[in-house]
Parts: structure tokens; C-alpha cells; sequence
């Protein structure tokens, strides 16, 4: 009755939580496995652009090449969202909302973007998505007091990504 | 920090820290600067740095260990009533 009571008041209030955190904290934290993924969604963009605009005709070999690329283009933009996820859910505290009040909107917009790139082919998806994680990586770096750098990525699809300078 | 405290509980803090000071055995809630609000079972007080050495009370829970002390200036209040939600 008692536990009833205050639920009903902490509805209308909103208690301050407390967390026991009983799982394991291990701290390790990296934007990089993102960016490879925000990548390599626009690696399969771009395939699957090369191979349709080079066809004739539909043939076996092609439509299992184009279904590879398909599924290849859905596991990391899906692997992107999990990745910044995490690091937005278990890593961002107060402290770095306070230092980054944009996060939470960047966050939402990388989850809405990497949406849009399984749902379709636009390469300025897949490039947009590129660039918002971009963004994540420097504000993740900046919380951590490590200076960033863009330069390009020395491989395909050579777009310019965010690396700290360690 | 199950099996003492469970998700949805209750807990009524005291916050007044110059009424009561925390003992090995209390329950404190207090601020972590990683990992936020949190409540955990003292188990030592530093006198000397100021600060309390903490545990969970299930056998996965992080403590001191994994969390650093915490600093008396962290602690928001020591748990005075615990409420638990009505197991089913």
C-alpha cells in the first residue's frame, strides 16, 4: 500500500533514480567499429550502383552478388545503430550532455538515417550517415581529451573520417 | 543491488549529512561521475581521504573495485527506509 502510495506520487513528481549498476562496467568504449560500419554501408552502395548500372540481364550470379550487398548493407547500418547505442546509452552521462547538449539529437538523427539507408540505395543516405558519425566520434574523443584529425580513409569508398590523435 | 534492493523499490534518503554519518553496513546513495546515481552497501570509510569503499549485494554487483571510492562530497543521503515493491 505503502510502495502504491509512492508510485502514484512519483508518477506525478518524478523520484530521482538510483541504479545499482550490477553488471559489468568494463569502460571500453570506441566509435570506430560505427564509422567502419557507416562505411561500409556506402562500400555496398556503391557495388550494388556498379553492378546494376553494368548489367544486361539478370542471371543467377547476379542477383545472388546483389543479394550479398543487400544483406551486407542491412547488418551494418543496423550494427552502426547498436554501436552508437551503446556508447550514447551506457557511456554519455550528464557531464558530456552538459559539455555536448547536441548528442542526444545526433544520436537520434544517426538512428533515423541508418534507417533510411537499409530501407534504400541513396548514396547521399549512406554519406549523411558517414558524416553523423563522424560527428559522434569527435564528441566522443572530445569527452575523453583526445584530439581528432579528418583525413581520408585509404580504401574504398575513400571518404573522410574522424581518428584520434593518440 | 539485488537481492537487498530490487528494480522499482523505494528508498527514503536522508540527506541532512551533518544528522548522521554512514557505517560499514549502511546503504548510501550517491553520485558516480560515470555511471550516475547510485546505491550501494558501505563497507569501509576512509577518514583520512574522505571517502567510503562500497559494494553491491549480488555477486556480479561492481564495487570499489570497478567504481573507485566514493568521495564523502558525492554522497547525496544514507538509506534510512527501504520500501520494495510487492513481489508477485
Amino acid at each position: 500500500m505503502i510502495h502504491s502510495l509512492l508510485a502514484k506520487m512519483d508518477a506525478k513528481l518524478g523520484f530521482e533514480e538510483a541504479k545499482a549498476h550490477c553488471d559489468v562496467p568494463c569502460g571500453i568504449y570506441d566509435p570506430s567499429t560505427a564509422q567502419i560500419s557507416a562505411l561500409t554501408v556506402v562500400r555496398m552502395m556503391d557495388l550494388m550502383g556498379d553492378l546494376l548500372s553494368g548489367l544486361s540481364d539478370w542471371d543467377g550470379e547476379a542477383a545472388n552478388r546483389i543479394v550479398r550487398y543487400v544483406a551486407q548493407k542491412e547488418e551494418h547500418a543496423e550494427q552502426v545503430k547498436h554501436e552508437i547505442r551503446i556508447i550514447w546509452g551506457d557511456y554519455i552521462k550528464a557531464p558530456q550532455v552538459e559539455a555536448h547538449p547536441n548528442v542526444h539529437e545526433l544520436t537520434h538523427s544517426i538512428m533515423t538515417t541508418a534507417s533510411k539507408c537499409r530501407q534504400g540505395t541513396s548514396r547521399d543516405d549512406g554519406l549523411a550517415l558517414v558524416e553523423l558519425v563522424n560527428q559522434f566520434a569527435e564528441i566522443f574523443w572530445a569527452t575523453k581529451g583526445v584530439s581528432t584529425k579528418r583525413a581520408e580513409c585509404p580504401y574504398a569508398p575513400n571518404l573522410e573520417v574522424v581518428y584520434p590523435k593518440l | 543491488m539485488e537481492p537487498s534492493y530490487r528494480s522499482g523499490d523505494y528508498v527514503l534518503v536522508g540527506t541532512a549529512r551533518w544528522l548522521w554519518k554512514a557505517n560499514p553496513g549502511d546503504a548510501i546513495v550517491f553520485r558516480h561521475e560515470r555511471l550516475g546515481v547510485l546505491i550501494k552497501r558501505v563497507v569501509d570509510v576512509d577518514t583520512e581521504r574522505q571517502t567510503y569503499a562500497v559494494e553491491g549485494t549480488h555477486s556480479d554487483s561492481t564495487a570499489t573495485a570497478d567504481l573507485g571510492p566514493a568521495p564523502f562530497a558525492s554522497v547525496i543521503g544514507r538509506v534510512l527506509l527501504h520500501i520494495p515493491r510487492r513481489r508477485r
